[in-house]
């Protein structure tokens, strides 16, 4: 097992917080879109993430690490959230309904400044753990010099 | 005639392959296969890897700065396995010219 496996699995883990982020920059931006998709209101999406196996090539196939328990992760979908939207009244939007409640994303803007830390903090660690798999690597060559 | 009834298993097949693969990459090296692989063909071997992780290393960097493929840590990270490639064999080469002067020393 290589160093850069380590490495590679890590990166695995940078790509799919940034994919978070993205999510949840758009969910943010969206807050308060009335009008997404089929003409409902923005209705908030989240990543499915999967551990799914770190042999690519065929090389790893034949190494057998297509069946090892080294995992990494990676995005497999982008789900909505089935939850309730909020209503307001507000009769004078154009996108009032015959009550005149307006249908607004159940985005919660909390909620979301939260997982963006989350997302954060998880993203510096994948990084520091590229980090230190070099520092391995680096004092293993000073082995006997 | 399908393929199963050649192969009584999955794992024939993977020996097979594995097999086939050591011969290519044993034939790729030397020129008289009956020879081992002596050292300087494993020198040769490793010193074109350590090119390519170099120039692969270079041409995501020139991606990155030209804005075609804005992934940074996939970058860095090509950075940082052509930096331990090429210390890696610095330091061979280092091993190398230190047995190379001990057996020089040696009176005759």
């Amino acid at each position: 097992m290589s160093y850069f496996k380590a490495m590679q699995i890590s990166s695995s883990g940078l790509s799919a917080q940034r994919l978070r982020m993205n999510v949840l920059s758009a969910n943010l931006a969206n807050a308060q879109s009335t009008r997404g998709d089929n003409g409902g209101p923005y209705r908030r999406r989240d990543v499915v993430f999967s551990a799914i196996p770190t042999g690519e090539k065929f090389q790893d196939y034949l190494d057998g690490t297509q069946n090892s328990e080294l995992k990494k992760v990676e995005v497999i979908g982008i789900h909505k959230d089935p939850s309730e939207f909020r209503r307001t009244f507000d009769p004078a939007h154009p996108d009032a309904d015959k009550q005149g409640y307006v249908n607004l994303p159940n985005v919660q803007v909390m909620t979301e400044m939260v997982n963006m830390l989350t997302a954060t903090r998880a993203f510096e660690a994948n990084a520091t753990a590229i980090d230190d798999a070099k520092q391995m690597a680096l004092r293993a060559l000073e082995i006997g010099r | 005639m399908s393929i199963s009834n050649v192969f009584s298993s999955k794992e024939q097949i993977l020996d097979t392959l594995k097999s086939i693969q050591k011969d290519v990459e044993q034939s790729k090296l030397s020129p008289n296969k009956n020879d081992d692989l002596s050292f300087i063909d494993h020198l040769y071997q490793a010193t074109k890897d350590v090119n390519k992780t170099q120039v692969i290393a270079d041409s995501k960097a020139v991606e990155l700065s030209t804005g075609r493929n804005g992934n940074i840590h996939e970058t860095m990270l090509a950075a940082t396995q052509a930096e331990i490639s090429l210390n890696l064999i610095v330091q061979i080469r280092n091993k190398a010219l230190e047995a190379y002067n001990e057996i020089m020393r040696m009176p005759v």
